[in-house]
């Protein structure tokens, strides 16, 4: 856990001042068939994640001078729509366990569970039309715009995602995979929060453009920081399914390096690998590409690249925070590239 | 050739020391060759005083030993350093990138990546860029001042119509208020004393007139307009007049241009029935357009309404 006077305490508080918000908008009391859904929109918003987007988003705002309060109701959305984007994954990639526990189909079944994703993105829209008050209207519609931008680049992103499943896609290179990471990944976890809130701090009175690269080349490295960690990572703390990513047969930049690396035989048994569904997969299969992962130095070639990406994001972010006054927000932002890279 | 010397000289410690007694010896040649007969008794002097065979002198008295110093603590020394240069690899800019493979691989990685993140994230932004062009056709290829400009003027146009709708929502509610109040004190108007105040969500989006204001249709307008030209005008209130209040009309403007027409006045009825006066004095050197201002009170500056006039060539 950080200092208290860490800038990555923020996570701890801005993260606890969301969800005090988040509980008040999933309290609104549904009509009939809340039996069926209440509970279960709450379950993922209550294993309480990092806050990573939430906070990135308030610390933005205010290291821009906004007040925390003018960009909470956006960081409550963030937090909605990426619940709701995690029960659909989950779904998709027939994962098992999220945050430590089981996923929210394997509790409820998969129909509910599709519903409660589909009821925490209609409910994220809520907090973001409350931003009229709290924001004014144009401020208000310029957030909506953004963040139809966001789930649109996260939707096909996870589409290009599941199509290459779909069609064992396996002649990909780096820039594919960042491409796709680009897309699923980096718009909603880096680069949205980052715009909004300089958009709230700035009250929409600079080009949001200019923020794209640090949001991605943040995002990029957490991602393959996150894909090493799905392989390397401390079960326990990790909350997700160790090597789920090879059971699913994910297009990981360390199976991507492989795919380029490994002999032409070895090349064959992975393509077949990839191929099959979860169901048809072996244990032994999954530990031989381990394995193979080891000998190629997959891992660590993409904590390299990852390493780089965060020092492209340091870089982005000297040109374009460097005229705001220090503070624990500028800190946290500043760290943030450091940090996605030294998380368990 | 003096570079084959010197590298002979860094090579052989034992060719250096030959060198360096030749030299010393033909230094000695010289120097004695020069001095002459005189010189050469200072000479043997000197040679006397090196040999061994001096006097030797009468000893002197052994001195008291000195007390022991006492022992003093063992002098710090500082630890071994893991490291004797600093490390300039991008791989290690966040610590250990990796537990195998050699650092020249490593730079490689990271250099890849980050050529590779750049690419991606530069490809992407152009196709954002030529999607927007595409969008904005071309007012996309003016200068970049020009676009600032009217980015400003749009931002200030949006910024006026956030603040508009503001106020009428504000206002809006201020109306409700004052007339769930009057309902709840039996003086609804048309009757409505003992109906229960609806919820909010069920309120009308107009509320009911208040008392002491005039309903916008019900007024009468003294329209007083000195012009050269041909003029044409607009006045448009966005709510009911206050009797007695005091209004002003801003500098009239044209869009992208400095000129302003600033002698236009509003003068509200002082009392109810009384007609809105309204006189605007066109300078003769105006130019044809169409200049708008808004009216606003003048004592807490909101606005009121909006007048246009179009002057005609």
């Amino acid at each position: 856990m950080p200092a208290r006077d860490s800038p990555l305490s923020l996570l701890d508080e801005y993260g606890a001042r969301t969800r005090t918000v988040l509980r008040e908008y999933l309290g609104i009391p549904a009509t009939r068939g809340a039996e069926y859904m209440g509970d279960a929109m709450r379950e993922y918003p209550e294993r309480a994640g990092r806050s990573l987007r939430s906070t990135l988003c308030i610390a933005v705002a205010r290291a821009f001078g906004a007040p925390a309060d003018a960009a909470v109701n956006t960081a409550v959305a963030i937090e909605l729509l990426h619940n709701a984007f995690l029960v659909h994954d989950d779904i998709e990639d027939a994962s098992e366990l999220r945050r430590g526990r089981p996923t929210l189909h394997a509790m409820h079944g998969v129909p509910i569970a599709v519903n409660v994703g589909d009821a925490l993105t209609v409910l994220s829209l809520r907090p973001l039309l409350d931003n009229r008050k709290s924001l004014g209207p144009r401020v208000a519609l310029r957030i909506l715009e953004e963040a139809e931008r966001m789930a649109r680049e996260t939707v096909e992103g996870q589409a290009i995602e599941l199509g290459w499943r779909r069609d064992n896609v396996v002649d990909l290179g780096e820039d594919d995979y960042l491409r796709m990471v680009l897309k699923k990944t980096c718009w909603y976890t880096t680069i949205f929060p980052n715009r909004v809130g300089v958009l709230i701090g700035t009250q929409d009175s600079l080009d949001l453009d200019r923020f794209l690269r640090f949001g991605f080349f943040v995002g990029a490295a957490f991602q393959i920081q996150d894909d090493v960690l799905n392989l390397i990572g401390d079960g326990k703390r990790y909350g997700k399914e160790l090597a789920g990513d090879l059971w699913e047969g994910k297009r990981t930049l360390m199976i991507v390096h492989l795919l380029k690396r490994a002999e032409p035989d070895e090349r064959i048994r992975l393509e077949a690998f990839l191929a099959k569904g979860r169901a048809r997969k072996r244990a032994d299969e999954v530990r031989w590409i381990r394995d193979l992962m080891g000998r190629y130095g997959a891992i660590e070639y993409s904590q390299q690249v990852a390493h780089g990406l965060a020092g492209a994001a340091q870089l982005e972010f000297e040109k374009n925070f460097t005229d705001l006054p220090e503070s624990r927000d500028l800190a946290f932002v500043r760290d943030l590239p450091a940090w996605v890279l030294h998380r368990d | 050739m003096r570079f084959r010397c010197r590298r002979r000289w860094k090579r052989s410690s034992a060719t250096t020391t030959l060198r360096v007694a030749f030299t010393a010896l033909s230094i000695d040649k010289i120097i004695r060759a020069l001095l002459g007969p005189e010189r050469k008794v200072m000479a043997a002097k000197r040679d006397r005083e090196k040999s061994p065979e001096r006097p030797a002198r009468p000893e002197r008295p052994a001195r008291p030993e000195r007390p022991a110093r006492p022992e003093r603590p063992a002098r710090p020394e500082r630890p071994e350093l893991p490291r004797a240069e600093p490390i300039r690899s991008w791989a290690g800019l966040f610590g250990p990138g990796g537990r195998s493979g050699s650092a020249r691989s490593a730079v490689d990685s990271v250099q890849r990546g980050v050529e590779v993140g750049y690419r991606v994230i530069d490809e992407y932004m152009k196709q954002g860029a030529s999607m927007a062009g595409s969008f904005t056709g071309p007012a996309a290829a003016s200068p970049p001042g020009a676009a600032d400009l009217s980015g400003m003027t749009e931002r200030m146009v949006k910024y006026a119509s956030d603040f508009t709708s503001l106020w009428f929502e504000a206002m809006g509610q201020v109306m409700t208020a004052s007339a769930a109040s009057s309902a709840a004190n039996g003086n609804a108007p048309n009757g409505a004393a003992s109906h229960a105040t609806p919820p909010p969500a069920a309120r009308p989006a107009k509320a009911a007139p208040v008392a002491g204001t005039v309903e916008p249709q019900s007024v009468r307008l003294a329209l007083h307009v000195r012009s050269r030209a041909a003029v044409n005008v607009d006045l448009t209130l966005d709510d009911a007049t206050e009797v007695g209040a005091a209004w002003k009309v801003e500098s009239l403007r044209r869009r992208g241009a400095n000129h302003a027409i600033t002698n236009a006045s509003i003068a509200v009825p002082p009392a109810k029935g009384g007609p809105l006066r309204v006189s605007i004095d066109v300078p003769d050197e105006t130019p044809p357009g169409r200049y708008t201002a808004a009216v606003v009170d003048e004592a807490s500056g909101q606005p009121r309404g909006r007048l246009t006039i179009v002057v005609s060539s």
